[in-house]
């Protein structure tokens, strides 16, 4: 389908394969159809509320699928509370100034072992992971997130700034 | 309606200027928007050194005597610097006299500016104007009536790069996403194509689509005062989806469906307009990947449905 026109300014067709040579690095059969390399799956879930009393509080499941080798684990499951998303959170923003760190769902002061309001943090609590683990410069650049989302011997002493 | 007649000074005054074509050829137009707030004029082509000819008409309404201190037409070419009126100049102006102070007699009066030098492209962007036009201005005491009649100039000059070479690259944001891209040349004419690939090299993050956009950015100002104005001229989506390593996607994108002008550097060394490929990736998230290159448009004689030979004939006409 080459042209055969004289005139210079119609654009001759150029097959692909005649840029820059033949392609050296051909598509594997693995890289075409097996997993790819971009495979994280966080899920926040199993809501569940220990102690008694003023001691009462909420803490939730973290699972996490990945083989993305900023995490050292393929597969990891942790519990958090609230708080310790709140005190991770404030670290994000510390750590990097060129990220823009997503909200963490609002402070609640009623009722906040209701199973509805349980929902709605567990919610906000996952979607703000998906963001944030799936941030490129907070998968590299952060000390923090992989330990506070796989390290089931997670201290935040060891982080504190 | 006038000012001058808003205050029932004087009548409303008609002037027309009309520019009659050279004998030689028939002179091309281009239908163009100079100015926003005014519906498409169409432009016609004048060539450098190119004699600009033509008539002015003067009438008065009703019939009425129109006295003035002084009728003058004008050949000028101009740069507007619209956010710094400083850095304005009118870089031609070619002057003559078609009447003498008194009462406008004659209905029609003739003009030529010979040998005119046209060295410079017209442009009409967002911070920055060039124009070539025929100003008419009738000196009056209350206040000059002023007429304008734009022209088009384009230039045809090749680009100055001699050894065409094309654009290969990798890029990426380490351990998460690498890329190498290629287009098949760093400098385009502005009925061309853009030929070209990415490669996937290392993909650990989720991609949605990636679309290959065309930039313009004006440049106005002495550094470190520079002022830039950009726009995306075009935006145009490359892939839909997920890729993974080793992945090869196409670019074929044709240039003649845009608004484009050749890269212009140091106009009257007052501003500059390039041209980028802003090669944009986004992920599932929506944060953005982007590079971005220069690259360098030109204009064929062919673009503008003209011969080859222009290029000759503007070195004749001297």
């Amino acid at each position: 389908m080459s042209s055969t026109s004289e005139t210079s300014s119609q654009p001759r067709f150029q097959a692909f394969e005649t840029m820059a040579g033949p392609i050296t690095r051909e598509q594997t059969v693995e890289e075409r159809y097996g997993i790819p390399e971009n495979f994280l799956e966080i899920e926040v879930k199993n809501p569940q509320t220990h102690g008694f009393g003023r001691k009462m509080y909420t803490d939730y499941e973290i699972v996490c699928k990945t083989n993305i080798p900023a995490f050292k684990l393929k597969q990891s499951s942790v519990r958090r509370r609230y708080s310790d998303f709140e005190w991770f959170r404030d670290v994000l923003e510390h750590e990097s100034t060129r990220v823009n760190i997503p909200p963490l769902p609002g402070k609640v002061f009623t009722n906040r072992f209701a199973d509805e309001v349980i929902e709605q943090r567990r919610e906000g609590l996952e979607r703000f992971l998906q963001i944030v683990a799936g941030h490129p410069l907070l998968q590299t650049g952060s000390k923090v997130l992989a330990a506070f989302i796989q390290d089931p011997n997670f201290s935040r002493d060891t982080y504190n700034y | 309606m006038s000012v001058a007649s808003l205050f029932g000074f004087s009548a409303p005054v008609d002037i027309k200027i009309q520019l009659t074509d050279t004998e030689q050829v028939q002179r091309k137009t281009f239908n163009l928007i100079v100015d926003k707030s005014q519906p498409v004029q169409k432009l016609p082509l004048y060539f450098d050194r190119e004699p600009v000819r033509g008539k002015v008409s003067i009438k008065a309404s009703q019939g009425k005597r129109l006295e003035h201190n002084g009728i003058r037409v004008e050949c000028v070419g101009s740069i507007v610097i619209f956010n710094d009126s400083s850095q304005s100049k009118e870089f031609l102006c070619l002057s003559q006299e078609l009447a003498s102070p008194g009462e406008v007699l004659k209905p029609n009066m003739e003009f030529e500016f010979r040998n005119v030098e046209k060295q410079y492209e017209c442009y009409y962007g967002i911070n920055v104007q060039l124009r070539y036009f025929v100003r008419v201005i009738v000196a009056r005491r209350m206040g000059n009536l002023v007429k304008e009649s734009d022209i088009l100039v384009r230039s045809y000059d090749p680009p100055k790069e001699v050894i065409p070479h094309s654009i290969k690259m990798e890029v990426g944001i380490e351990d998460c996403l690498h890329i190498e891209f290629e287009y098949n040349k760093s400098t385009y004419h502005l009925k061309d194509v853009i030929v070209g690939k990415i490669f996937f090299l290392l993909v650990r993050i989720k991609i949605k689509y990636m679309e290959l956009c065309i930039v313009r950015r004006e440049t106005t100002g002495f550094a470190p005062n520079t002022y830039n104005e950009s726009e995306t001229v075009s935006k145009f989506e490359i892939m839909d989806g997920a890729p993974v390593r080793g992945e090869i996607i196409p670019i074929r994108l044709f240039l003649g469906g845009y608004d484009l002008t050749p890269t212009f550097r140091d106009v009257n060394k007052r501003f500059s307009v390039r041209y980028y490929l802003n090669l944009v990736l986004y992920d599932e998230e929506n944060r953005r990947y982007y590079k971005q290159q220069e690259i360098f448009l030109y204009r064929l004689p062919e673009d503008d449905g003209l011969p080859k030979e222009i290029q000759e004939r503007e070195r004749d006409a001297d």
